[in-house]
């Protein structure tokens, strides 16, 4: 994470169009914002994830604040781009297929560590495919992107009252989840 | 069902520190939390962080084609925040206030037309009676109402004008409003001594004294609490 004001200076220079800043603003973010877009189940996250950084591009000229809050913008937006792909899939409110998807996931790579993995990956992916999408996602912002309530709250376009309560369900439910024995796919 | 919401709900007594502290990774004493802790660690596992290296050449040449095109054209070609917006009324509360603030405005116009004598007497008396249970009372057309209709919020030191009407008593000062000509008035009644000229067939909501309105002036000023004193 780049000091504030090194960071100033990689948006002023990412709002001039150097490459070597949205390099530097792509190698930063991007693996955390996959990790994001897979963990909601995106049908193709890698294009969703260029999709993404292309908006960034057209809107940093609106941008201005600090690297925490730029953070925030950056996952707004794939939030966004989320939000449009379920919406084109016509499955908005489809929370089984993101959990057929996040199952998926663990099915790839080498056959002899998915074999060591593949019981824990499933039984958690399994909880979080229980989850609400809302509660997915405070879990995803709270940990992944490392936002806080107010920030996860500016994304999702909710109180930060609303993003906490759905935050102590979403702990609630995967401690009521995991004390369950044999969570079934 | 009901034991599941419960159950959730138990997490809601754990202080914001230790969520806190579950999210950065620290240990934490409380017990709760230290298997949700493991579920959050193995949920690293599950869904890991991955280099994005394999795509960053084709990701880097649409961000550069993003940023020459917006170089060219300027910003106002590019695509504007669309998401940002739609994020914003998607909010309830944007949602309420955006619906609160056209239906004023509608009331307002709708209010407007009716002082202004624009409306027929027909769809006046309708709107009088639709919006009568907000407490407002719009003039209304007919010369004989019920006590019900009795001004609910009138206020002695509003002006006359106003869409929100009172009862008028005929004080020596007031003034009448300009006159607006009646696209057919054959089809109405001439109005009355004492009514107000307006434009509305009685100047005001009615008490039974108007059915009669020969001085205009026996109608008990409106108290502070809207009530006509009736």
């Amino acid at each position: 994470m780049p000091h504030e004001s090194d960071f100033q200076s990689l948006i002023a220079a990412a709002r001039l169009g150097e490459e070597w800043a949205w390099t530097q603003v792509y190698r930063e973010y991007s693996p955390a914002v996959l990790r994001y877009l897979k963990g909601h189940g995106a049908t193709e996250p890698e294009d969703l994830l260029g999709e993404v950084f292309v908006q960034l591009v057209r809107n940093i000229g609106s941008f201005e604040g600090t690297e925490s809050e730029f953070r925030s913008w950056v996952f707004m937006v794939a939030r966004n781009r989320l939000v449009d792909e379920w919406r084109r899939a016509g499955r908005y409110r489809a929370d089984a297929a993101e959990h057929e998807t996040l199952v998926a996931l663990t099915g790839s790579g080498d056959a002899e560590e998915d074999a060591l993995r593949r019981l824990s990956d499933q039984r958690v992916l399994a909880i979080l495919g229980k989850l609400t999408r809302d509660q997915r996602d405070v879990i995803f912002l709270r940990y992944f992107a490392r936002l806080t309530v107010e920030e996860a709250a500016g994304v999702m376009g909710k109180r930060p009252g609303a993003v906490k309560m759905l935050q102590s369900r979403a702990l609630g439910a995967i401690q009521r989840l995991m004390a369950k024995e044999g969570v079934t796919l | 069902m009901s034991d599941h919401y419960r159950e959730d709900a138990a997490f809601e007594a754990v202080s914001d520190a230790d969520v806190q502290r579950l999210f950065d990774g620290a240990l934490i004493a409380d017990e709760r939390l230290v298997e949700t802790g493991q579920f959050l660690a193995d949920l690293d596992a599950a869904l890991p962080l991955e280099p994005t290296a394999a795509f960053e050449g084709a990701h880097l040449s649409a961000m550069m084609a993003a940023a020459a095109s917006l170089a060219v054209d300027g910003p106002a070609a590019a695509e504007p925040a669309p998401g940002e917006v739609r994020r914003f009324f998607a909010t309830r509360w944007a949602r309420v206030a955006a619906v609160a603030i056209a239906s004023l405005l509608a009331l307002g116009g709708v209010a407007y037309a009716a002082s202004q004598g624009a409306l027929t007497a027909r769809v006046q008396d309708s709107l009088a009676t639709a919006v009568r249970p907000l407490g407002i009372n719009l003039h209304t057309s007919t010369t004989s109402r019920p006590a019900a209709l009795r001004p609910m919020t009138a206020s002695p030191s509003k002006p006359s004008s106003a869409a929100v009407s009172q009862p008028e008593p005929a004080l020596p000062a007031a003034k009448p409003a300009p006159k607006r000509p009646r696209p057919a008035p054959s089809t109405e009644s001439k109005p009355a001594a004492g009514q107000t000229s307006s434009g509305e067939q009685d100047g005001a909501v009615q008490s039974p004294a108007h059915t009669a309105p020969t001085d205009g002036g026996d109608e008990k000023p409106a108290t502070s609490d809207g009530e006509s004193g009736d």
